[in-house]
């Protein structure tokens, strides 16, 4: 789902605001002119996604080319709003990354059976993390096909 | 005077006169013969004439008349001069036709020699006595004693003789005879009956004797068959005795065994009775006394609704279950159906006081929970404490690196050292947090068991580690091994530690080589994991398997987190099975692995 009109846009749901700095720090760097934006937990990204609330003006607050998701938010959490995201046929096509600290198997399982593109650990350095990005969100913002990779666990 | 016939008249005139005339004679004769007179006139013919009785001797005429013999007088002649009426009636003539008569003529013929021989005799020497018959005018003879006597007075020779009829006496002797000759005969005939019988007798005494004799035989005989009987009795009677007393003392003994035993034995009957209680059921709850279970234990009047003892009746089979009694405590009941002595289906029961048992189950219980629920907070700690840990971690790692990379230039080298050290520190401490997390999530995660060969999971964990083995130039050498029942990504991270943990310990020297090899011992399979590397202390061998645990110090070349062997030896025990090493130090090290070969099943 590519838009000629415009830069591409990125939602990403996380209440980490140092993970939120961090992830726009390497788009950033990275040197590609995305439109990143930021919701804090499940709840607000349904509220965006549904342009309902603060999100109702559907001009100023499109749908999204990419979601990063993270699992642990207050809320509504990961867990639950990829399962919503991902059985509404406005919405499922939309590529969502798991962008997470939790390592668990079951995490992992549940949410690639819930349809998420891939599940990315966050790394530990700034420069691992640039790598991630650069090469999953350009790789999948081509071609949201690509098989399910876990990285980082 | 004309002769003319006599009238009718006359001839009467002429009887009656004779009759007076022999009237009158005989009265004579009478008086004679009573002595009245002495002298009578006899009418003869030629006129009357007195005859007068010469020696009259009135006494004797009488006494002669009188007498019942009969007497004469004879006279010189030998005829009758004399004699009594009474001769007369023996003879039957009257006497005028026996006087002047010869006595001999009077007498049977064949006697009448000898009565000659006997009046010439008693003529000579004075007396003589015989004895004739004489004949009756009627030819009839009668028997008779003839007893003479001489007798001579004033010129006249005679003998006297009384005739004593012998009829009578002949009757009485011929009857003395004939009861004589009846008693001769009865007496011979009893004689001859009395010889019989006492014949008979003998012979009865004699077979008598034979068969006291043969009795008396029997009797010895049946005497010693008898006393061997009695001595077999005895001996019998004794045993018998000790049988009933060995009996005795085995009931007793057993008695003593359920007095004793620490539990409540008692016999329960179908009418909820109880028949037999030991001591134990007596001491806790008093004696039944013919009250029924449920009016003895708990004063109820109908069987109680919670009490199972009675489905043992309909089932017959033995049944098992926990009872709390009249004090408060608790049984564990087993109850048999049982066959009383007279037949009949009654129960036994036993009772186990289980009460501190049950206490103690019930603390072990709250204990185990309140270990569960601590240890369940332990893991919860330990994953929430690695995993939130992990997150200020990973942003001091970020910011870290990203000063270094980004802002190194902002930094003096004494700062760059810093940031150095601190980056690496917090590497350090989020290795540490990650093996804490693997440490955790052993313990916690649901096991799923199924068929695992320990070949293909060793050969899985060696490929895991290929980049490390080949980097350190070693092989690993997997035999032929056992399949178990377990975890199959567990075992392969049992492996993959145990293999790694050969190859970080290896000599610097020698080529490390690892090999695996197992056997199977019963049910359970042991796995050995042989190694050439710098080994250790066997006084470590327990140590090392503990969380963080090192033997050798941050600044040797041995990196890692101490939580390698600790996460294998949870692994073994989870499965149920056990961990050790056998080592010297410089000479290898060998772990052995022994897990179950089945797990129970809810394991």
């Amino acid at each position: 789902m590519q838009r000629a009109d415009s830069a591409l846009m990125i939602l990403m749901a996380d209440d980490d605001e140092d993970d939120c700095f961090l992830v726009e720090s390497a788009f950033r760097e990275i040197g590609i002119a995305h439109d990143l934006r930021f919701v804090d937990d499940g709840q607000q990204l349904l509220d965006y996604l549904y342009n309902k609330g603060d999100f109702a003006d559907s001009d100023k607050f499109p749908k999204p080319n990419l979601i990063l998701l993270d699992l642990n938010m207050p809320r509504i959490d990961g867990r639950e709003a990829l399962p919503i995201i991902k059985s509404d046929p406005q919405l499922r096509d939309i590529p969502i990354l798991i962008l997470t600290t939790s390592g668990e198997e079951l995490d992992i399982a549940l949410t690639r059976q819930a349809g998420a593109s891939s599940y990315l650990s966050k790394p530990d350095t700034f420069a691992d993390l640039l790598d991630l990005l650069s090469k999953f969100c350009v790789a999948i913002l081509q071609n949201p096909d690509v098989p399910f990779q876990v990285i980082g666990c | 005077m004309e002769k003319r016939e006599p009238t009718r008249e006359d001839l009467l005139e002429k009887i009656r006169t004779l009759e007076e005339r022999l009237l009158e004679s005989e009265q004579t004769i009478q008086a004679i013969r009573g002595g009245e007179v002495d002298a009578f006139i006899v009418h003869e013919p030629m006129g009357e004439q007195i005859y007068t009785l010469k020696g009259a001797d009135h006494g004797y005429r009488v006494l002669v008349e009188s007498i019942t013999e009969g007497a004469l007088i004879l006279s010189s002649d030998d005829s009758i001069y004399y004699c009594n009426r009474t001769l007369g009636e023996m003879l039957g003539l009257p006497i005028q036709k026996i006087i002047s008569r010869r006595l001999d003529s009077y007498v049977a013929s064949e006697g009448r020699e000898q009565l000659m021989a006997l009046i010439e005799e008693s003529r000579r020497s004075g007396t003589a006595k015989g004895e004739f018959l004489i004949t009756r005018n009627d030819g009839t003879l009668l028997p008779v004693n003839v007893s003479l006597n001489c007798m001579s007075f004033e010129d006249f020779e005679g003998v006297c003789a009384v005739i004593t009829d012998l009829t009578e006496q002949k009757q009485v002797q011929e009857e003395l005879r004939r009861h004589r000759t009846e008693l001769e005969f009865l007496v011979n005939e009893r004689t001859a009956d009395l010889q019989h019988e006492i014949i008979e007798r003998e012979l009865a005494e004699e077979a008598l004797r034979k068969s006291h004799d043969e009795l008396e035989l029997r009797v010895r005989e049946r005497t010693v068959q008898l006393e061997k009987v009695n001595k077999a009795l005895i001996v019998e009677m004794q045993e018998r005795k000790q049988n009933v007393e060995n009996v005795k003392a085995e009931r007793q003994r057993f008695y003593e065994v359920l007095e004793t035993l620490p539990v409540y034995v008692c016999l329960l009957t179908q009418d909820y009775h109880v028949p037999f209680a030991n001591r134990v059921f007596r001491e806790r709850f008093g004696e039944s006394r013919g009250l029924r279970c449920f009016e003895h234990l708990f004063g109820r009047s109908e069987p109680c609704e919670v009490c199972d003892t009675y489905k043992v009746l309909k089932t017959m089979a033995p049944h098992q279950w926990e009872w709390i009694g009249p004090d408060s405590r608790n049984y564990s009941i087993f109850d048999f159906p049982f066959t009383d002595t007279d037949g009949s289906s009654i129960i036994l029961e036993m009772g186990i006081d289980i009460t501190e048992r049950k206490q103690a189950e019930a603390e072990l219980s709250a204990t185990i929970t309140r270990l569960e629920l601590l240890n369940a907070e332990l893991q919860e700690f330990a994953f929430i404490a690695s995993h939130d840990l992990q997150e200020p971690l990973r942003k001091i790692q970020a910011f870290g690196s990203m000063l270094i990379t980004r802002h190194k230039d902002g930094l003096n080298p004494q700062g760059q050292d810093y940031m150095g050290r601190i980056t690496k520190a917090a590497n350090r401490m989020s290795e540490l947090l990650r093996s804490l997390l693997d440490y955790s999530r052993t313990g916690t995660n649901q096991l799923n068991y199924g068929p695992v060969s320990l070949t293909e999971v060793a050969g899985e964990a060696a490929s895991d580690l290929e980049w490390l083995i080949h980097k350190a130039g070693g092989c690993v050498e997997i035999g032929e091994l056992p399949t178990v029942d377990a975890d199959a990504p567990l075992l392969r991270q049992l492996f993959q530690n145990i293999i790694g943990n050969s190859i970080k310990y290896r000599k610097e020297s020698e080529q490390p080589v690892v090999k695996i090899y197992g056997k199977i011992t019963d049910a359970t399979c042991q796995v050995m994991i042989e190694d050439n590397g710098i080994g250790f202390d066997e006084c470590y061998s327990q140590k090392i398997f503990r969380p963080f645990e090192r033997l050798h110090g941050k600044n040797a070349p041995y990196s890692g987190t101490g939580m390698g062997l600790a996460i294998c030896k949870k692994i073994v025990d989870r499965h149920g099975g056990w961990i050790t090493a056998r080592s010297i130090p410089g000479q290898g090290a060998t772990f052995i692995v022994a897990l179950p070969a089945k797990q129970q099943k809810g394991a």
